[in-house]
């Protein structure tokens, strides 16, 4: 109890000894004071002097302690004062007592103040280190990688070639390319974290005290705009840009970085970069696999339109060489029958030229760079497919039909792609049928106008339709009900649809079988890719 | 022209053998049509299998020069539907790929030749010869056996017994017991069957039967 009153009263902050001494020294100064002021008659305001019994305690005592001296100094005061004088008319006696009073009130009032000012002082300290081992701990532990670095130099040098009358730094830096190994050799780094030295392929602890120009890539134009930020007086920067790494492995990083406004402030300029060379490579190779797989699909096609191809070529053909052998009997009957001839003649011409038309046709189908919109009857286009794929309908004994609608418009698209998509889907409808009976084995194409914007052309067979789990993932890359299947036809045939603003829908006929909507849109939408 | 000169000259004409080129393509069509025409022989196209059974006349000699791939009923099932309505007419198919199990169906099925396209024009020309001879040659048979039957049909129930008898080669004592007749009422027969049926020795009449046989 009485230690607990202590610690409210005895505020320890020095070394002990320090406080017993000056404490000590207190109390026999209070006490000379004390008896000075009482027992003797020098007519002076000695009460005073309490005023440095209170500065001496005040090192040792908290807030209510020295309050509690100050209010005992006072009664000392008071005691010695009706002591000596009593409570008769001695202004003086009263004068002095005033002034000692208001010394020892006023001392209090002004150690009570600075011991505030001194509290408060240390708890922004504390929190400014609380809030620097935060920073540290970010700057350290985070993922991004962050340097700290000068640019001071790198903006003076970018000062003076504005002195010098350059208004454009690009246009400075064509004639003088020198002028960004001048500036990676400015920027010198202060600090970097574990992040930053993984990016560079530095063992930790190795800091990087050297200058940039080891790391950028002499390739790399995002230095230059940095560059001219900095020469704009740009606030921010942020930019894509390949860094060379320690093991000379390129890596292509995302940075941000904000300059201060103060001039003075450049030489920590905080530089954030995020690595995105595997996010990169996952993109390229994501890319490279998509092409592939259009590729492997267009080979698909290819295949059953060579197969079409061989018949087509093979009629103008058979009839040409027909015809050439016939022309060679008119011409060695006696006398030449010369009129048989000439329509012979003729007709090898006309048919060669059919010939020569297939192969252009074909090969326009499977050119890759054949990629413009054109007006695109679909109701041609289904007759064209249906007599590339007649040989599939006659082997799997399938009859293809086609719904005589209403005619919707041509639509503005590219030809190959509705053709390969309906190719797709018509194979897919084929297959979807290898159980139905032989006889209920149909394909049933419509066509009709979806409102003002699009088309849609359906395409439904009588299979056993779509299952509830296969619907879900359907569309889903290298998703297949079929043995053999890759799983990319549907995949492919809805991304092929939804780059020209269509779209590919898939359900189930309420009568039995699937059903697949090509929804196009009449007025061609390449411009917005 | 008298109704019977325009009689006669048709049935000269039904008695030259004719091709019929069905082929969905007009160039090949075109083509084997003046082929043939340069050999002076009748050809005639159709496009269609539907539109050769409207109009073709399959009482005149000739074959079918029939392309595989038709737009409906494909060329094999067309040779299965002709022997069903009873065409007997050879086929000489055209195909533009050569496949295999496609071509041993169809011979099977008794087409005479399977040509690939393009081929060439001696090689039709062969085909379409042999399928014609061999057209003519059934017909040929088809006529001798359809007058052989109207002689058999001139002859009376008992006459046909007789002669049944004698084909298989009974005595005229066995003919007489198995018919319980006398043998004289045989040789009576024997000899009206041996007249009506234009024949002079009893191998004559065997030969006249066997033609006979089948129908």
């Amino acid at each position: 109890m009485g230690s607990s009153v202590l610690l409210k009263l005895i505020n320890r902050r020095g070394k002990p000894s320090h406080e017993i001494t000056l404490g000590l020294i207190a109390l026999v100064l209070g006490a000379a004071v004390f008896y000075v002021d009482t027992f003797t008659e020098i007519q002076s305001a000695i009460a005073v002097l309490y005023v440095i019994v209170l500065l001496l305690a005040a090192e040792m005592l908290t807030r209510i302690g020295t309050t509690l001296l100050a209010v005992i100094c006072a009664a000392l005061t008071l005691f010695a004062y009706l002591y000596s004088h009593g409570l008769g008319e001695d202004v003086p006696a009263q004068l002095r007592f005033a002034v000692s009073l208001a010394a020892i009130t006023i001392t209090c009032a002004l150690i009570l103040r600075n011991e505030t000012a001194r509290a408060g002082l240390i708890e922004a300290n504390l929190h400014l280190r609380d809030s620097e081992t935060r920073f540290r701990y970010i700057f350290e532990h985070s993922r991004i990688a962050l340097w700290e670095r000068d640019y001071s130099a790198v903006r003076a040098f970018l000062m003076s070639l504005k002195a010098e009358g350059v208004s454009d730094l690009k246009d400075y830096y064509r004639t003088n390319p020198g002028i960004i190994a001048t500036c990676t050799g400015l920027i010198r780094t202060i600090a970097s974290n574990d992040a930053a030295l993984e990016l560079l392929g530095h063992v930790a602890g190795d800091l990087p005290s050297r200058t940039m120009r080891r790391y950028i890539a002499p390739d790399d134009d995002t230095f230059l705009d940095l560059m001219n930020a900095i020469f704009r007086g740009e606030r921010h920067f942020e930019g894509k840009g390949n860094l060379v790494a320690e093991n000379g492995e390129t890596r292509l990083v995302i940075m941000s970085m904000s300059f201060p406004e103060d001039p003075a402030a450049f030489n920590r300029v905080v530089v954030g970069m995020v690595d995105i060379t595997q996010r990169e490579m996952m993109q390229k190779a994501l890319r490279e696999a998509q092409d592939e797989l259009t590729r492997a699909s267009r080979a698909a096609t290819v295949g059953t339109l060579s197969a079409s191809l061989a018949h087509e070529l093979n009629q103008p053909l058979g009839a040409i060489v027909v015809n050439a052998q016939t022309l060679l009997r008119w011409l060695n009957r006696e006398p030449p029958d010369l009129a048989a001839v000439r329509r012979s003649a003729e007709r090898i011409i006309r048919d060669s030229q059919r010939a020569s038309e297939i192969i252009h046709n074909t090969r326009s189908m499977l050119s890759h760079t054949d990629r413009t919109p054109e007006y695109v009857d679909l109701e041609t286009l289904i007759e064209e497919t249906r007599a590339l794929m007649e040989h599939d309908f006659q082997r799997d004994m399938v009859s293809f039909e086609v719904d005589p609608a209403e005619k919707p418009p041509a639509v503005k698209a590219i030809r190959i792609e509705l053709q390969q998509v309906l190719i797709n889907l018509v194979t897919n409808a084929i297959q979807a049928m290898q159980e139905t009976a032989i006889d209920q084995r149909k394909i049933l194409i419509s066509l009709a106008r979806k409102d003002d914007i699009f088309v849609t052309l359906s395409v439904r067979d009588f299979g056993p339709g779509i299952s509830e789990e296969a619907m879900a993932k359907l569309f889903t890359p290298f998703f297949t009900t079929k043995p053999a299947g890759m799983g990319m036809g549907l995949s492919i045939c809805r991304s092929t649809l939804e780059a020209r603003g269509g779209q590919l829908t898939a359900g189930n006929h309420p009568e039995g079988g699937a059903i697949f909507e090509m929804i196009i849109p009449i007025e061609d939408d390449h411009d917005r890719h | 022209m008298t109704d019977t000169s325009a009689a006669s000259k048709a049935a000269a004409q039904s008695a030259l053998p004719i091709v019929y080129v069905v082929d969905d393509d007009e160039s090949i069509r075109e083509s084997l049509v003046d082929l043939f025409r340069s050999i002076q022989m009748d050809a005639v196209s159709f496009a269609t299998t539907t539109a050769f059974l409207d109009t073709a006349d399959l009482r005149r000699p000739g074959c079918i020069l029939l392309d595989v791939r038709l737009p409906g009923l494909s060329g094999l099932d067309f040779q299965l539907h002709l022997e069903r309505i009873g065409s007997r007419m050879p086929i000489v198919f055209m195909t533009g790929f050569g496949d295999i199990p496609m071509s041993v169906r169809a011979m099977k099925a008794g087409a005479v030749d399977f040509l690939t396209k393009p081929f060439r024009d001696q090689d039709i020309l062969d085909a379409v010869g042999v399928a014609i001879e061999k057209d003519m040659a059934r017909r040929r048979e088809m006529a001798a056996s359809d007058a052989v039957a109207l002689l058999v049909d001139t002859l009376t129930p008992r006459e046909r017994e007789v002669m049944a008898a004698v084909v298989k080669g009974l005595m005229n004592k066995q003919i007489a017991y198995d018919l319980g007749i006398s043998e004289i009422t045989v040789k009576l027969h024997r000899g009206n069957v041996m007249r009506k049926m234009q024949v002079r020795s009893v191998a004559d009449l065997v030969r006249k039967a066997e033609m006979l046989e089948g129908r």
